[in-house]
């Protein structure tokens, strides 16, 4: 990102805007890193459920610019399962990891060969199916992991089978119009498959991502936009029948009165919810303020049955001073980070503070909202953390508004959120810290704030200060999953740390 | 070592055993020996002579290597002296040393045992030459017949007389020289160097083995002179084969399996079979390729000879069959038994001590000490996922092959802290109406409502 333009940068922060769904912690040491490389990590989700942990890493093979691959997974509790070895160029790697019980899909791509498919192996490791996508840059390995750093899963394990999600372009440069490529993917390489592409003739920009199914049907959200700097953005929700590729319904929540953000959705028996941001009738997303969060409910068939809003100036004023532009003091704007709607209607949402200055962008604490299935606000968790401010690499990012800085940080990686992990009846949200610490070195430490029975529970957990480099990741019930790389040693340190609740 | 006067103590023994027949009567909780010495003075000067003793007899050509050793032995001791690893409980002192000291008479044999009773659950004894030897509790705990514990003593007299310490220093030292000599290193070096890093990784394996070999042959040794010295007491010799029997089986395990949800089931809070429920893995665990085989050969890795090995060569040492001896039972079984909860507990393994409680509790329904343990047990567990300590005091969910002993760790993993809190409130108060004049109880009922503390608040 160091040299790309502000005009790059927005286009960055278009598919992430497209792409930002819901987002939705024994130890196990890698020491030889000596002799291998380590290409990629990642959670194995089922659902909202984490089932596991990959890691790729490569060796010299036998032959001359062969590459000896090792996909390693180990279970939710780090336990080895076992791996699967293949060979094949330099510049291989796995974006996504998913797994439906009965088969894993990997998501692979070969950036030089400019290959992008999807493996589906058995419990042997077996090939049961090989899908070949259309690949384009938005297929690069440092894309895909900003993206699922952010929660974005190009694969989700769905019945029977999954869905894969691509961006295409028409052309190969960034700067050309986008599309999306939805799949389903059988578990039965004979069975029916389906695809769905952005129409051809559009005039518009578009991308899509998953949001929720369930045996007969899978929602995706489509952005829109008409143009690259164009700052008119629409949402909208894509109902299809998961058996047939029919499309069922597409829900306009661009047509609406406010327009509204839909990151999340979650199918509960007849009733399907969808969740999000909502802004004024002449507000632009990315560039202005939400207003608040909006919950839609719509029967199966698309028919809308009620909308419910919770503006955060009316319902965090009673707990915070609020100025006229919409800003908490001490916490300055909010960036949305997570959302989750629990099946009877709760919605759980985990966002940042910021605020900024010419190309600064200081990250401060975190707000935790619990709303009740009427969208009444019932606890605010104020989570105090280090401050921290970060430079933003792209050039004119002075003359933008704050949100749009705020995108731009976040496209970065230079908030502190870390995920959102919903679990049976509890919501874990994680946030990694740099601490300033006194009369002692400076360091990391994990903050995670768990809702159980309607009140959120508090953990700390402090990281080796040797450790070169942390990344926290979303674990089963209970616990996180944190992964310490300490460069002199070469070593990979990957835990689980049980969380107070 | 002074001796300790048998007919001084004879009153308190039989008080301590007259408790233990009371406490199975559910009157007399059950309370934990001390780890302090009567007179640590005494017992450190004891063990200083021996170190003395012992570095004044080392070769003059190892003496490097033996003086190391003999300060690693002497410092290490009186670490664990300090750390109150041993239990210093005046009747199985008594017990223990009588078992030896009969050993030593019938065999006409000089050494003046020093024997410290070791905290550490597992089933293990050690010589340390020099007459020092540790009994862990462990081992008295899984021995329930004198002449078990009488064999394996002699085992450990065996190794004491064989000077296998001794030996072991001497092979050290040979090895050291070895290793030294310029002309080794050099190929070594060679090897590294032109990338025969197999090679050099096959020949330090090798003298791993050949350490391993040398452990092995000093066991077969101990056996066959332990036998001797078991048979010089008059003591039928098929003891030693039905021990080797016992320490084969994995004592930890209990023998009837125990039903969590009525064991833990108050009516106050309700056990929720969630907390049991087995995990759904990944391709139920298994995938694809499994890991490659280990460098290490594991049995060409062990100190002791198989088990059933040594089983098969002490029968065949013996001119009898087997029996089921003679019938003299070792009395501080159940003492043992809890000292090994305890040690668990005070070692922060809240799992094992959990377990162990509920194995106790299998057979003593009504003991309000193992009740209290349980309720202990559950508490420290909730501190340490507090203090983020969890993961060492509770293994992996596969540690274990007992499929009981796995339904512990597992629901102690799936149990929520605050579910924890909850349950071992509710338990301990349960308890307390139950057995209102248990002293155990009220302790761990009123620590388990000040709750945990955080350092974090």
């Amino acid at each position: 990102m160091k040299n790309s333009s502000i005009l790059q940068t927005l286009f960055g922060i278009f598919l992430l805007a497209f792409l930002l769904p819901p987002a939705t912690a024994q130890k196990r040491s890698f020491g030889d890193l000596e002799t291998v490389v380590m290409t990629s990590t990642g959670i194995i989700k089922s659902g909202d459920e984490v089932k596991g942990y990959y890691f790729l890493h490569h060796r010299k093979g036998d032959k001359r610019g062969e590459m000896e691959y090792v996909l390693q997974l180990v279970d939710q509790n780090l336990e080895p399962v076992g791996k699967k070895t293949f060979k094949g160029n330099n510049s291989l790697s796995v974006t996504s990891v998913a797994y439906n019980g009965d088969l894993l899909a990997v998501r692979l791509v070969d950036t030089e060969e400019e290959k992008s498919w999807v493996q589906l192996l058995d419990s042997e490791g077996k090939s049961v199916d090989r899908t070949t996508l259309s690949y384009t840059i938005y297929d690069h390995p440092q894309y895909a992991e900003s993206m699922t750093s952010q929660g974005y899963f190009p694969l989700a394990a769905v019945p029977g089978g999954f869905m894969s999600y691509s961006t295409t372009t028409a052309k190969k440069s960034a700067m050309s119009k986008t599309g999306y490529e939805i799949r389903f993917i059988p578990n039965d390489p004979e069975g029916k498959s389906w695809k769905l592409s952005s129409n051809e003739d559009r005039e518009e920009f578009e991308a899509a991502g998953f949001l929720a199914a369930d045996e007969n049907i899978v929602l995706s959200f489509v952005g829109r936009r008409d143009g690259l700097m164009s700052r008119a953005m629409y949402f909208d929700v894509l109902a299809v029948d998961l058996q047939t590729g029919k499309e069922l319904f597409t829900y306009r929540a661009s047509e609406m009165e406010n327009t509204v953000w839909l990151t999340d959705a979650t199918v509960s028996g007849d009733r399907i919810l969808l969740g999000g941001q909502y802004f004024g009738p002449d507000d632009k997303m990315i560039k202005d303020r939400p207003q608040g969060l909006a919950l839609i409910e719509l029967d199966r068939s698309g028919k809308e049955k009620k909308e419910s809003y919770l503006s955060y100036e009316q319902s965090l004023g009673k707990h915070f001073e609020m100025d006229s532009k919409g800003r908490v003091e001490g916490i300055g704007n909010l960036m949305l980070h997570g959302l989750h709607i629990t099946p009877d209607g709760s919605v759980v949402a985990a966002m940042e503070g910021f605020t900024t200055f010419n190309k600064l962008v200081t990250i401060k604490d975190a707000l935790l909202l619990y709303l009740d299935p009427t969208m009444k606000l019932q606890t605010v968790e104020h989570l105090e953390k280090d401050q921290r401010t970060v430079e933003l690499p792209m050039k004119g990012a002075a003359l933008a508004g704050p949100m749009v800085l705020g995108f731009a940080a976040k496209s970065i990686g230079a908030f502190d959120f870390s995920y959102m992990q919903p679990n049976e009846d509890v919501v874990t949200v994680s946030f990694l810290n740099f601490e300033r610490r006194k009369g002692e070195k400076n360091g990391l430490s994990v903050y995670t704030c768990t809702l159980l029975d309607g009140a959120f529970t508090r953990d700390k957990i402090r990281l080796d200060s040797d450790s070169d480099r942390a990344s926290v990741f979303p674990s089963k019930d209970g616990y996180v999953m944190v992964m310490e790389y300490f460069a002199k040693e070469k070593r990979l340190d990957a835990r689980l740390e049980r969380l107070r609740m | 070592m002074p001796r300790i006067n048998l007919r001084r103590l004879r009153p308190f023994l039989f008080g301590h055993l007259l408790l233990w027949v009371v406490a199975a009567h559910g009157q007399v909780e059950f309370v934990p020996s001390s780890c302090v010495p009567a007179d640590s003075l005494l017992l450190i000067r004891n063990l200083d002579s021996r170190y003395q003793l012992a570095l004044a007899e080392a070769p003059v050509a190892s003496r490097e290597i033996y003086a190391e050793a003999l300060m690693d032995r002497h410092e290490g001791l009186l670490d664990l002296l300090r750390g109150e690893q041993f239990l210093f409980e005046p009747g199985v002192q008594v017990y223990v040393e009588a078992i030896f000291q009969e050993i030593i008479r019938a065999n006409q044999l000089e050494p003046d045992p020093l024997i410290l009773i070791g905290r550490s659950p597992t089933a293990n004894a050690l010589s340390l030459g020099n007459g020092i030897f540790i009994i862990n509790v462990g081992l008295l705990e899984l021995l329930s017949d004198r002449q078990e514990l009488a064999f394996v003593f002699a085992h450990e007299l065996a190794h004491d007389q064989l000077r296998h310490l001794y030996a072991k220093l001497d092979a050290r030292a040979a090895l050291s020289d070895q290793l030294g000599q310029r002309e080794f290193r050099r190929q070594m070096k060679k090897a590294i160097r032109k990338g025969r890093t197999e090679e050099v990784a096959g020949q330090l394996q090798e003298i791993v083995y050949g350490q391993r070999r040398h452990s092995r042959a000093h066991e077969v040794e101990a056996d066959s002179l332990g036998l001797l010295f078991l048979r010089s007491t008059g003591a039928p010799a098929a003891a030693a084969g039905q021990t080797l029997a016992k320490l084969k089986t994995d004592p930890f395990y209990a023998t009837d399996s125990i039903d969590l949800h009525r064991a833990l089931h108050v009516a106050d809070y309700p056990f929720k079979a969630r907390w049991v429920k087995e995990e759904d893995l990944l391709f139920g665990g298994e995938f694809g390729e499994q890991e490659s085989e280990s460098f290490w050969d594991h049995d060409s890795l062990r100190t002791h000879p198989a088990l059933d090995d040594r089983i098969l060569r002490v029968d065949s040492l013996l001119d009898t069959g087997p029996s089921d001896g003679d019938g003299q039972p070792q009395p501080w079984v159940e003492w043992a038994a809890r000292e090994c909860a305890e040690s668990y507990l005070a070692e922060g393994a809240t799992a094992h001590a959990l377990y162990t409680a509920l194995k106790l509790l299998q057979r003593r329904p009504d003991d309000t000490y193992l009740h209290a343990l349980v309720g202990r047990s559950l508490l420290a567990t909730c501190q340490a996922i507090e203090d983020h300590d969890f993961d060492r005091c509770v293994p992996p969910p596969r540690y274990f092959d007992d499929p009981v002993a796995r339904q512990v760790v597992r629901m102690l993993r799936q149990m929520r802290s605050s579910e924890m809190l909850h349950l071992c409130r509710a338990y301990l108060a349960d308890k307390q109406s139950r057995y209102p004049g248990s002293r155990a109880i009220q302790t761990a009922f009123a620590k388990a409502q000040e709750g945990i503390i955080s350092a974090k608040d």
